[in-house]
């Protein structure tokens, strides 16, 4: 397990530092830093100060290697749309708030998707086993925005029941959080259900069954502990989702997050901003699979004991 | 009486002798699929005595697995299902009995060994965790602090070397043998009347299937348990069983003591597969197998099943099922379905 932990965090390191590479070349992709910070009638001579400034008159690899010594010390630049602040320090005021919405989504998505998952599989090809498929397609198919609004006039303008936006209250999250959850409950469920439904086939359930072991406990704790670990893969990428997920639905219930600022930073071209909002998210991602990987450990005994 | 039985044709329905513990009678279980439906267990009649062990020989897919999951009512769900038959176990018919009742009844008073130990055990669970369950889900009245030392005890049996350390351990981490042995300690940790074993020693290599085979014979031997032998190996029923039922294509086509079998093999099936069986002694070019298939699942089935790749079949045989009919031994238990038997003076032998 130690042996095991010790490979993934090395290839995570790896990770980060070819998305470093990626954001640096995609900035560089984009034009001429120099003519975004300048205006149009600019000198010549002031446009060579500045590219000296800023060392962008120095190879692509040595300004690469500048680059990765300030992003170790997490130096990402001043913001250009709000002068004086920080880059990182306005991600890092906003990256609890995202995490939160989309801990909630993920909770969401996870409370939902396993039960019909399970049921789905245990009573395969039942109503509850095609409501299910009927409820998750809709979900995935309908884009955030659109039920984000869809319910905001149902719950909010019509029932009054939920706030229309913002952040506060556990109320302020139910919304924003199902929006983004829904998404993941059909490929989730779906993954639980055929797991499941392989789980139910093997012959260690049988065995189960012949020891006289309850149904209940056959498929809650027999079936369901091998068939989480299916899931588990999809975990990494549903991670990624949430996040991307994140972006859209903070725009409509106007959540204080990392999305809505990098929203707001890219129309206004703030490149610190967008940099430091790209490595952020990176991380948290890269983060959160090295967390799955773990949990793989826990719930299989089959890698912990590599 | 076996002068009288040797005679005339008897049926397998008359009262078994009076120690008989698990009696089944035209057992049928038929699969319910969307393009046919398989009577994978045709009217099938055996019996278990105390301590004795009947083996069940037969080529896969004959329903001899499907026989022994249904007398416990774990048919394969969906589309199995149990259409009649009686299963008469301690004064009572199993069919008749509530999925409560059942659940109590397996793995307490009947328990089973499965074919392949790399898949029966629940890999994200230990050894000891499993063995637990077995002992607490039969509510055998253990107090928690005594467990472990039974668990303990329990793999002693199945001599498993180092118990205490073993379960602790995951089943990734044993051989395909320990395995089974794990599996076999499941089996006997509630002192069950009987043991049915499902080809139990198929998948594992031969020195560790001859040590199993010992293994249930010695588990046998100190519990007096009754042990129905799932196997197509006509060598393993010579040294585990006393008595044998050959099943071809759903039916129990010969039945009768171990020894009248073998020596007097009265349907052309049995003596086929008797045939089958690779001599030490002789040498020879090519190894006999019966000619033909079993008839596919699902395949309309009128008189007998193995007339198809029978040399002695006429058109009889294949329009009317035989009668059951005393086997050649003159032993009143032996008995065969086949039509040849009615000219007592017949006997198969093959080329």
């Amino acid at each position: 397990m130690l042996r095991y932990l010790t490979k993934r965090v090395g290839q995570t390191i790896f990770t980060l530092f070819a998305v470093t590479l990626i954001v640096f070349s995609l900035g560089r992709l984009t034009g001429d830093p120099a003519t975004v910070l300048m205006p149009v009638e600019a000198r010549q001579e002031d446009r060579a100060r500045i590219m000296q400034h800023w060392g962008l008159d120095q190879p692509l690899h040595i300004q690469y290697v500048r680059y990765i010594g300030n992003v170790l010390r997490g130096e990402f630049g001043e913001s250009l749309q709000w002068p004086g602040r920080d880059a990182l320090e306005l991600v890092l005021l906003r990256i609890g708030n995202t995490l939160e919405l989309g801990l909630a989504a993920l909770l969401f998505a996870v409370a939902v998707a396993v039960p019909i998952g399970v049921f789905s599989a245990v009573y395969k090809n039942s109503f509850i086993d095609h409501a299910g498929k009927f409820i998750a397609l809709l979900g995935q198919s309908l884009p955030h925005f659109w039920i984000g609004i869809v319910f905001i006039w149902i719950f909010a303008v019509n029932l009054r029941w939920l706030p229309t936006s913002g952040r506060g209250t556990w109320a302020h999250l139910i919304m924003p959080a199902v929006v983004i959850g829904w998404f993941q409950v059909a490929a989730l469920m779906r993954l639980i259900r055929s797991a499941m439904l392989e789980a139910l086939d093997s012959e260690y359930i049988k065995l189960a069954r012949l020891k006289g072991v309850r149904e209940r406990v056959v498929i809650w704790k027999h079936a369901l502990r091998n068939a989480a670990i299916v899931p588990l893969t999809y975990f990494g990428i549903m991670i990624a989702y949430l996040v991307v997920g994140s972006i859209t639905t903070e725009v409509v219930f106007s959540w204080p997050g990392v999305g809505l600022l990098v929203v707001n930073a890219v129309t206004a071209r703030d490149f610190p901003v967008v940099q430091a909002v790209t490595i952020v998210f990176a991380f948290v991602i890269v983060l959160a699979n090295l967390i799955v990987d773990v949990l793989y450990g826990v719930l299989d005994p089959r890698i912990r004991f590599e | 009486m076996p002068t009288t039985a040797a005679v005339q044709p008897h049926s397998r329905d008359r009262d078994p002798p009076a120690e008989v513990i698990l009696d089944v009678k035209d057992l049928r279980t038929y699969l319910f699929t969307k393009r046919a439906l398989v009577k994978a267990v045709d009217g099938v009649s055996f019996y278990l005595r105390r301590g004795e062990t009947l083996g069940i020989v037969g080529e896969s897919g004959s329903g001899k697995s499907i026989t022994a999951l249904s007398l416990l009512r774990m048919e394969p769900k969906p589309a199995g299902r149990i259409v009649a038959g009686e299963v008469w176990f301690q004064g009572e018919d199993l069919l008749r009995k509530s999925p409560a009742e059942m659940r109590r009844i397996r793995g307490r008073r009947i328990s089973m060994i499965l074919q392949d130990p790399q898949t029966s055990l629940n890999p994200v669970f230990t050894i000891g965790n499993q063995l637990t369950e077995a002992f607490t889900t039969a509510r055998q009245g253990i107090s928690r602090a005594r467990l472990p030392q039974v668990v303990v005890e329990v793999l002693r049996k199945v001599n498993i070397a180092d118990p205490e350390r073993r379960v602790s351990t995951y089943p990734h981490q044993l051989s395909g043998g320990m395995k089974q042995r794990v599996v076999g300690a499941i089996a006997i940790s509630c002192s069950p009347d009987i043991v049915i074993a499902d080809e139990p020693t198929t998948s594992l290599d031969l020195t560790i299937q001859a040590q199993y085979l010992r293994l249930i014979r010695q588990l046998q031997e100190t519990s007096g348990v009754g042990i129905i032998f799932i196997t197509h190996d006509f060598g393993i029923v010579a040294k585990m069983c006393d008595r044998v039922a050959v099943m071809y294509a759903g039916k129990i086509v010969e039945h009768g003591p171990v020894r009248a079998i073998f020596n007097h093999p009265s349907h052309p099936y049995t003596q086929a597969l008797i045939h089958s069986v690779p001599k030490l002694e002789e040498r020879t070019e090519r190894l006999y197998s019966i000619p033909g298939q079993p008839p596919a699942p699902g395949e309309a089935l009128v008189g007998c099943r193995f007339a198809k790749r029978c040399e002695f079949a006429d058109d009889r045989c294949r329009q009317e099922y035989p009668p059951v009919f005393a086997g050649r031994s003159g032993h009143q238990e032996h008995t065969a379905d086949c039509w040849r038997l009615e000219d007592p003076t017949w006997r198969p032998s093959l080329r």
